[in-house]
Formats: structure tokens, C-alpha cells, sequence
């Protein structure tokens, strides 16, 4: 790749930068260079949001534009980058891994032996080379790279990712794990595209674990692409664990034909400027669609959760439940959308986003955001945000508990509405360590009521 | 040495003085009902011992096994052997019974220098308590009191009372609430407990819970104050006279 002017920040450099990929790569098809063009000239024309700008009102940008990045470099040795993920594969999860370090895969730290016989589980630039017009077919179109500067600087700008097929009723019984690592200097930039693709009756379940090493500072954009046609059954996990040097601007969109299910669990550790987009179209009838969120946050952490639910079609059901812990001076933003269009009718609505605050510096925006066209609808939203109940403390210490373990204890109880919806048990084992390390709290296990 | 000494307690909340110099002595194997009118600052009195920092402590001392109560912290006063039976227990949701019951049970075995118990055996201490109460074991595996109805709560304090076996056990209207059946088997659990070197202060504002855990001693709060103290007996003369009849001053 081109190297860029030094010395550039924000947007300029970012100007450069798609402007270059817009002139294509070599062993890229025709068409792909098309969509960096377009992606390039869509950022070109929109440039990065502003808070003036509605929904970018709470979240600030300027780390992005204050420092300069460089594209990210190449990868350390294999037993080096062996070493430092050694933390994020979940334990022992018997799961399909792809890893990838600072936007490529790296093949070497791969495995995904044992895939039922039709299954194509691959890197994107791979499936580019092997079945182009398949990827063809489904890429970039249904992230609106035209009205969202993000999906344009990705398309424009995108390495590489995970391309997903799982044929007609094809089951993957264990977890397809994908570690998205960062790694190197100087502050670089890097952005992952995922196409994921469920046939009818399909089933799986896929983790995506964010993470980096050193503390210094990285940006990364991810775009995912998922598609579930009818009775498709997809359970997403995604695990941000990344350094507080980081900023990570992530969209998922998400296409759901009918009688499909659709779950996915946002779990927000790690990272210093974030932001989450989760956009799921329910385009047929007897859809059920869940996202869950939960947050845990200190420091000068910035976490944005944006999602928005496109009820299309009758009879559907969608459930978002958010619930964030935010201690020092954290702030979280949530901002729920749901559209129910006028054939809508019988849909079925839940949104709830809950906030723990531990210090009086924290904070969070809640934003619930309703357009409601059709007339037999059932929609329930709701926010709270509080303290730690004293009456709750006070009745554990008498029973012996002190007061530290018995703040873990009551964190652990209000994160646990979500942690016991996640069906990855080392996943759980994950969040209990990471409560008990930020809150001094007892040892959690077994917990739940 | 005396299990709990009370010496002139003057306590407040707001600003408000609440308790107006309590002296009260507790010896091992004693039990004591404090009776009173609504407001006379009976539960003020059992959440101070228990160590509820709300409730400023104005004047006086507290001595619990000849050591300086006030200067422990609830937890500390838990791990030494009080325990407070709530007149409202706190619902937890996604804290399991079980669950917080083991991590009370271990923090006081810890305090006491004792190895922490195994799950197994713990199960079985549980299972022994929780048959003794005739408590329904789904609670036990439910969170902690969420979704209990008001008997169940007490029975459930009683219950985590005999699994923590304290040796001062403060009952804050433990009665209300209470069917007479529920009634007989908190009281026999509470009875259970009774041992020579323990003793127990039952709040109420009823004569009735008295019928089945009957005291060594009465006395009666008004305003702030013990106004009269007394035998069993006490306790039917008020039933009879109601509260009018000692919110005078003795001998008045």
C-alpha cells in the first residue's frame, strides 16, 4: 500500500487515504474498485459527523481528528502475536478460529478444521479470489455506505475480514470465534469487512472478540454485512476488550427473512472511544430479533450504542436490553430506534437500557426513539439509571459480607439479567473475572438465582 | 462479662434524636422482648446494633462481648455474631439465596480463622435448617427474596439465621406478617437456637409472639426511653392495659 503524507490528522489524512484506494488495487475485480471509488467519494462528500449533527450529539470525535495514523502495520512474528492472544480465546472453547492482526488473517493462528461438508468459512480477500461473484452478490449492499461516513471510509478502505456461508439447513455445532487483534506502532488504522451468510434453516453462532496489546493508539472501523434467510438461526456475540488508546467504530446490518431468529450480545470491556451501530431489517413475518448490551466501563471511557430496529413486515418480535456499569468518569450514550412501518401490523416491540452508576462523574444519555406507522402495535421502552441500593448493601453486611465484596456482589447481580442470556459458558467465566478484578467483589461462580 | 451492655444510647437521624438513653444488659442465654408503641424507637434501636449508619449514634456505649461495638461496621459485628432478622427483608434480584447464604457463611468462617466450607456439607447444613423451618426448597434456589410473599421473607430470616447460628440473634417484628402457623415454626426455630452462651432480643409491638418464645425479661420503649422493665408477665399486663398505661412516666 501507498504510504501517505506524514504529518496529516482526521480528516485530511482520511481525504488521502480513500482518494488512493480509490484508484484501485491490482488483483482486485473491477467491481471492487468501483465500490472503494464510490466509498471514497461518498466520505469525500460527507466527511466525518459532527455533534451538530443528530445522532452525534454526545459523542466527540476529536480523538479521531486530533492525532495522526498511519495504515497498520505488518503483524509481529507468529509466536510473538501466539502468545499475546493467548488471553482472548475464551479458555479452552472448542470453536472455529480465524485471527486476524491489524486488519489481515493470519493464517498460521487459523483453525477451522472440522466445518460441516458445504460450509465456506474463509477471509474475505480469499472468498474475492475463489467465489467473486458470490461475494459480489452481497457486498455493500446493505450497508448505506452513501449516507454514513463510516461505511464509506470502510468500504473504501477495508483490507480484509470474514466471509460466511453456511448452505440450506447446515448446523455448526460449535462457535465460529473470530479475534480481531491489534498490534504494533506507530497509531495506525485498520478496517475489517465481514459478509456473513446463513441459508434457510441454517444455524450458528459466531463470537468476535476485539482486542490489542500495547497501549498506544489505533483506529479501526468494522462493517458486517449479515444475511439470514428464512428460518435462519444466528447467535452473535461480540467481545470488545481492546486498549483504552482505541477507537473502534463498528456498523452491523443486519438482513433478516422470514421466521429467522437473530440474537446478538454487544459485551463492551475494553476500548476508549466506541461506538456500535446494529441495524436489523425484519423483512418477513414471524421474525424474532434480540440485541443485547452490556457495559462495563471506567476511566475516561467513551461508549456509543446506536441501534435501530426496521420492523418491515407484520408479526415480528424485537427485544433490545441494554444495561451498562460506569464508574470514574465513564459516559455511554444509548440511542434506540425503532421504526415500525405501516404493514407492520402485531409487532412486538421491547427496549430497555439500564445504567449503574458507581461515581458521581459518570454518565449516560438514553434516547429512546419510536416512529410508529402502523396501528396494532405493541411497543415498551424504558430507562433507568441509578446508584447501588444502600438498603441492598446494608442488608449484606449483616449478614457478614463487607462492604467491597458486597458492591461485587450487587454489580455481578445487576450485569447477570444479560450475562445468563450468553449460552458461551467461558464467556460468562470472562465477566466474572473482569467484575471481580474492577470491584474487588467475592468469587461470583454460580451466582445465578 | 455480659453478651451486650447498653449504656445511655442516645441516637438520631435527620437531626431527629430518636433514642434518649437506653441501658439495657443482655447476659448468654437470656431473651429479651422490647415492646413499645409505633415510633417509641424499638427498630431504631435493633438497626443501630446492627450497625446502620443512617442512624447517628449521639451518646453512650455499646459493649458486645466486652468489645467496643460502635467502632465495628456491620459486616465486622455480622462476622462476630449478630444478626439482625429484618422487619422488611431487602429483595435481590440475581443474587441467588443459596449463593449469598454460602458467601456469608464462609466470611464468617474466615473472620473466625476457619477453613471455608465445602459446597457438599453446606448443602446438607442448608438442607437440615431449611427442613426445620419447613421451607419450600425452590426458595432456596430462587434469588434472594425476590418475589417472596411477606411470610416467606420471615421464614427465610429465621432460616438464615439458624444457618448462621449468631449469638445474638435481633428480631425486628418478626411477627408481622405472620400466620399463626408460620408463627409457631419461626418461633421453634428461633427456640432452637437458644443455648447458654446466646441470647436473643425480639422487637415487637405484639404480645402474641411471646406466647411461643417466651422471655426472661421485658421492657418497654417509649420515646426514646425504657420506661418499665419486667418479667413475662409484663408483657400480658400490656396486652391487657394497652401502651396509654406506661407512656407516663413510672409512678406517675
Amino acid at each position: 500500500m501507498a504510504t501517505n503524507p506524514p504529518g496529516l490528522t482526521g480528516q485530511d489524512y482520511f481525504l488521502q487515504a480513500t482518494a488512493l484506494a480509490a484508484q484501485g488495487r491490482g488483483q482486485e475485480p473491477a467491481w471492487l474498485g468501483e465500490l472503494r471509488r464510490a466509498g471514497a467519494d461518498a466520505f469525500a462528500r460527507l466527511g466525518f459527523p459532527t455533534r451538530r449533527m443528530e445522532g452525534w450529539r454526545f459523542t466527540s470525535l476529536d480523538p479521531l481528528l486530533d492525532q495522526a495514523f498511519a495504515p497498520a502495520p505488518a503483524a509481529d512474528g507468529e509466536r510473538a502475536i501466539a502468545d499475546k492472544i493467548q488471553p482472548y480465546l475464551l479458555g479452552d472453547l472448542p470453536a472455529h478460529r480465524l485471527v486476524f492482526v491489524n486488519g489481515r488473517l493470519l493464517p498460521a493462528l487459523s483453525d477451522i478444521a472440522g466445518l460441516p461438508a458445504g460450509v465456506v468459512l474463509t477471509s474475505l480477500r480469499e472468498a474475492l479470489r475463489e467465489r467473486p461473484e458470490e461475494v459480489r452478490s452481497r457486498l455493500g449492499r446493505l450497508a448505506p455506505h452513501a449516507e454514513h461516513a463510516f461505511i464509506a471510509l470502510n468500504l473504501a478502505l477495508h483490507e480484509d475480514g470474514v466471509y460466511l456461508h453456511v448452505p440450506r439447513g447446515r448446523q455448526i455445532d460449535a462457535p465460529i470465534h473470530l479475534i480481531f487483534f491489534s498490534s504494533g506502532e506507530p497509531a495506525f488504522h485498520a478496517h475489517i469487512r465481514n459478509l456473513l451468510v446463513l441459508d434457510a434453516g441454517a444455524r450458528a453462532t459466531l463470537i468476535e472478540s476485539y482486542a490489542g496489546a500495547e497501549d498506544h493508539a489505533c483506529f479501526n472501523t468494522s462493517v458486517a454485512e449479515t444475511w439470514l434467510e428464512p428460518d435462519a438461526w444466528f447467535d452473535h456475540y461480540k467481545l470488545q476488550e481492546e486498549t483504552r488508546e482505541t477507537i473502534h467504530v463498528a456498523t452491523h446490518h443486519v438482513h433478516q427473512a422470514r421466521a429467522s431468529t437473530f440474537a446478538t450480545h454487544t459485551i463492551s470491556i475494553g476500548g476508549g472511544l466506541i461506538r456500535n451501530e446494529i441495524n436489523p431489517v425484519l423483512d418477513g413475518e414471524g421474525i424474532e430479533s434480540t440485541l443485547n448490551g452490556l457495559y462495563i466501563l471506567d476511566g475516561a471511557q467513551h461508549l456509543d450504542n446506536h441501534t435501530r430496529f426496521d420492523h418491515a413486515r407484520p408479526n415480528c418480535r424485537s427485544t433490545q436490553l441494554y444495561k451498562g456499569i460506569l464508574d470514574d468518569r465513564a459516559s455511554a450514550v444509548f440511542t434506540g430506534r425503532i421504526l415500525v412501518r405501516e404493514d407492520a401490523q402485531k409487532t412486538d416491540a421491547f427496549q430497555q437500557n439500564r445504567g449503574l452508576l458507581l461515581s458521581p462523574q459518570a454518565s449516560l444519555n438514553t434516547q429512546p426513539q419510536l416512529e410508529i406507522f402502523a396501528d396494532d402495535v405493541r411497543c415498551t421502552h424504558g430507562a433507568t439509571i441509578g446508584q447501588l441500593d444502600p438498603e441492598a448493601l446494608f442488608y449484606l453486611t449483616t449478614r457478614g459480607i463487607d462492604l467491597q465484596a458486597a458492591r461485587g456482589l450487587l454489580t455481578y447481580a445487576f450485569a447477570n439479567e444479560i450475562i445468563e442470556q450468553i449460552r458461551i459458558e467461558p464467556i460468562h467465566h470472562r465477566l466474572e473475572r473482569e467484575i471481580i478484578r474492577r470491584f474487588r467483589g467475592e468469587e461470583q461462580g454460580g451466582v445465578a438465582a | 462479662m455480659a453478651l451486650l451492655e447498653i449504656r445511655n444510647l442516645h441516637a438520631s437521624v435527620d437531626g431527629k434524636q430518636i433514642l434518649k438513653g437506653i441501658n439495657l444488659t443482655v447476659n448468654g442465654g437470656e431473651v429479651h422482648a422490647i415492646m413499645g408503641p409505633n415510633g417509641s424507637g424499638k427498630s431504631t434501636l435493633a438497626n443501630v446494633l446492627a450497625g446502620r449508619e443512617v442512624f447517628n449514634v449521639t451518646q453512650g456505649e455499646v459493649f458486645y462481648d466486652g468489645r467496643n461495638l460502635l467502632e465495628m461496621d456491620a459486616a465486622e459485628r455480622a462476622c462476630a455474631g449478630i444478626f439482625l432478622a429484618f422487619q422488611y427483608p431487602v429483595e435481590i434480584p440475581g443474587v441467588g439465596n443459596l449463593y449469598f447464604l454460602r458467601t456469608a457463611y464462609n466470611a464468617i468462617r474466615r473472620y473466625r480463622g476457619e477453613e471455608e466450607i465445602d459446597a457438599a456439607d453446606f448443602l446438607k447444613l442448608v438442607r437440615e435448617k431449611a427442613a426445620l423451618l419447613e421451607m419450600d426448597e425452590r426458595l432456596l434456589n430462587r434469588s434472594l427474596n425476590e418475589g417472596f410473599s411477606g411470610g416467606e421473607k420471615k421464614r427465610n430470616e429465621i432460616f438464615q439465621m439458624a444457618v448462621l447460628a449468631p449469638r445474638l440473634a435481633i428480631l425486628d417484628e418478626t411477627d408481622s406478617g405472620l400466620d399463626i402457623d408460620a408463627l409457631r415454626i419461626v418461633a421453634d426455630g428461633v427456640n432452637s437456637q437458644r443455648g447458654p452462651d446466646r441470647g436473643v432480643i425480639v422487637v415487637t409491638h405484639y404480645q402474641r409472639l411471646l406466647n411461643h418464645i417466651v422471655p426472661d425479661f421485658v421492657h418497654v420503649l417509649a420515646d426514646g426511653r425504657v420506661v418499665r422493665s419486667g418479667g413475662k408477665e409484663l408483657a400480658l399486663e400490656l396486652e391487657d392495659k394497652g401502651y396509654a398505661w406506661v407512656e407516663q412516666p413510672a409512678g406517675v
